[in-house]
């Protein structure tokens, strides 16, 4: 082995690292801007309370476009955004940005999936009761599809650590980075295998977590 | 306000939507005042408008045109706060119970209470007396799934009366029970407009729920009403063929074919109407007439206090005592119908 075990430990730590700092920033945006993307989307339907047109059908739009624009390509796109953003087009913080962009739009349209399975009778009910808007939303609509959004969720995490890999490999570091470079330039295949390992171990995590706080919160 | 104002008053009121064939009119310039303290039913086909006409009622569907009086005020034209104002004023249920699944019972009722801006407090004290009203106080910290079709409609009872509503609006509130919790929720229904001195207003398609609870009935066809009335009124004489049609379906008014066959002589059949005086007339012309008389079918239901029903009969004998049988008690009974 021409690669020492402390070595490859602190190789994978670092990787693992930026991969973490890289999905970290992204999720919480998804998490941020997705959900009121995908809220915003909902209402402005036709018969629900802040029904707009124009609202609807743009946001729609944009939500579509991104989702439908190859990550790679979306990754070159961006550039000038992450340079005015971050200063930099290298690294994890650069990688960020349009892995937020990708994965704020991936969770809208998952946020607005699960608002449409609420029972638009529970949502009439509240109405009826003379709930505001922001009561209907908080109290209802949230509540109602919160199953559904952290399988969302748990689908937007895991997608977003297959997309860091591929940001990784424009400079942004990280386990997708660390398993090209010693895997494919320098035909390391253990390397190669034990970071594909790890990210099935991290992967297999996420979905757990994610399937038992779904159950949780089901109370059907 | 005053209490000359009906509770509820809709005037001429119009409903469309558009659809890809043109539009729907669903409602159709339907005019009705429903009074303080009364349980109004509105019966009618599926399709008929009777949802899209209550909902005008809280504006949950507001009118192509026409006006909503509540308590005497045009509330057609009301939005935002005044219309939520409006709403708390208004309880409604409806089939599907539509309580919010990811909330226990407690926290469902609470929600209504909570929209209303009650405190904590006060909150926790309401519910449980709400929950005691309907029977459920053991059910607090369970989620609706676990509840039965006929307890869910409890709790959405519950929810609608928690902010003490002048009016209870109920859509279908019995058609997806079974009939002992159809029975016992039109009981609480009733109970609750009478010790509450709630108005209700029920839409149902079956004669049977308007029989048990209602005072008044209106009956909706094509977006129209086609007659209104006191429910024995309603029962006893039905003006209009579709009612007629409802009202002979509930009563089972309709003599199976098989016995009339082989029938000789003529057969009646003899309307009831509050007061029994056809007995003795068809025992008078028994003996008058000399002609034998055979009771086919015979049925009494009660509406409210009074007696509701039909007698079929069959005169034979001598054929032209028959006929003089027959003169007879059509001209001392209110209402026969010469079948054959
Ligand atoms: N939001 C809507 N958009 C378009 N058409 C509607 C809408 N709501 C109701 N309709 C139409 O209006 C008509 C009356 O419907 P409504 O639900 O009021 O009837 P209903 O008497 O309550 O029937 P049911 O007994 O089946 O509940 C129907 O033809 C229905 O398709
Ligand atoms: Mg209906």
């Amino acid at each position: 082995m021409s690669y020492a075990l402390q070595e490859l430990l602190q190789d994978l730590l670092k990787a693992f690292g930026e991969t973490f700092s890289m999905v970290g920033i992204s999720i919480t945006l998804a998490l941020v801007a997705g959900i009121p993307l995908g809220l915003l989307l909902y209402v402005s339907d036709r018969g629900l309370f802040m029904e707009n047109r124009f609202i609807n059908v743009v946001g729609g739009l944009a939500i579509n476009v991104i989702r439908s624009v190859p990550f790679v390509i979306l990754l070159v796109l961006v550039l000038p955004l992450t340079q005015w953003l971050v200063g930099s087009t290298i690294g994890p913080g650069a990688a960020a940005v349009p892995l937020s962009i990708a994965s704020i739009a991936f969770y809208a349209r998952l946020v607005h999936a699960s608002l449409c399975e609420v029972d638009r009778g529970v949502i009439e009910a509240a109405t009826a009761t003379g709930a505001t808007p922001l009561q209907i939303i908080c109290h209802v609509l949230l509540l109602e599809s919160l199953p559904g959004l952290l399988r969302g969720f748990t689908v937007t995490a895991v997608s977003l650590i297959g997309y860091s890999a591929m940001a990784g490999i424009v400079g942004g570091g990280g386990v997708g980075d660390l398993a090209i470079r010693f895997g494919y330039y320098r035909y390391e295949t253990k390397i190669m295998i034990a970071t594909v390992v790890l990210l099935i171990i991290l992967v297999q995590l996420i979905q757990s977590i994610g399937d038992v706080l779904a159950r949780r919160a089901n109370k059907s | 306000m005053s209490e000359l104002n009906s509770m509820i008053e809709l005037n001429d009121i119009h409903v469309c939507f558009p659809s890809a064939k043109g539009v729907i009119e669903a409602v159709n310039g339907v005019s009705l005042k429903i009074e303080r303290e009364e349980v109004f039913g509105i019966v009618g086909a599926s399709g008929g408008g009777k949802s899209t006409l209550v909902r005008t009622i809280n504006l949950l569907e507001r009118p192509t045109s026409g006006t909503v009086r509540i308590d005497g005020v045009d509330v057609t034209a009301f939005r935002g706060a005044e219309l939520r104002g409006l709403r708390l004023r208004t309880g409604m249920i409806f089939q599907q119970f539509n309580l919010i699944q990811t909330k226990s019972i407690f926290a469902n009722v609470a929600f209504a209470l909570k929209v209303a801006g009650t405190n904590k407090a006060d909150i926790d004290q309401r519910v449980s007396e709400l929950l005691s009203l309907v029977g459920l106080s053991d059910k607090a910290d369970a989620y609706p799934a676990m509840l039965s079709g006929g307890q869910k409609q409890r709790v959405g009872i519950a929810r609608a009366l928690a902010n003490s509503p002048q009016v209870l609006l109920c859509d279908e509130p019995t058609s997806a029970l079974d009939p002992e919790s159809t029975a016992a929720i039109l009981e609480l229904l009733k109970d609750i407009n009478r010790k509450l001195g709630i108005t209700v207003v029920i839409i149902t398609h079956e004669m049977a729920v308007v029989k048990t609870i209602c005072d008044r009935v209106a009956v909706m066809k094509a977006g129209e009403i086609v007659e209104t009335g006191s429910v024995y009124e309603v029962f006893a004489q039905p003006r209009n063929e579709y009612t007629r049609q409802l009202v002979a379906r509930t009563l089972n008014l309709e003599l199976p074919p098989r016995l009339l066959e082989g029938q000789q002589g003529r057969i009646l059949k003899l309307h009831y109407r509050g007061e029994r005086a056809e007995e003795p007339v068809i025992s008078a012309a028994v003996q008058q007439f000399n002609v034998q008389i055979n009771i086919l079918h015979g049925r009494i239901e009660y509406i409210g206090e009074h007696p509701l029903g039909v007698l079929i009969v069959a005169l034979d004998g001598h054929a032209e005592r028959v006929e003089e049988a027959v003169a007879y008690i059509s001209s001392h009974t209110a209402d026969v119908e010469v079948i054959q």
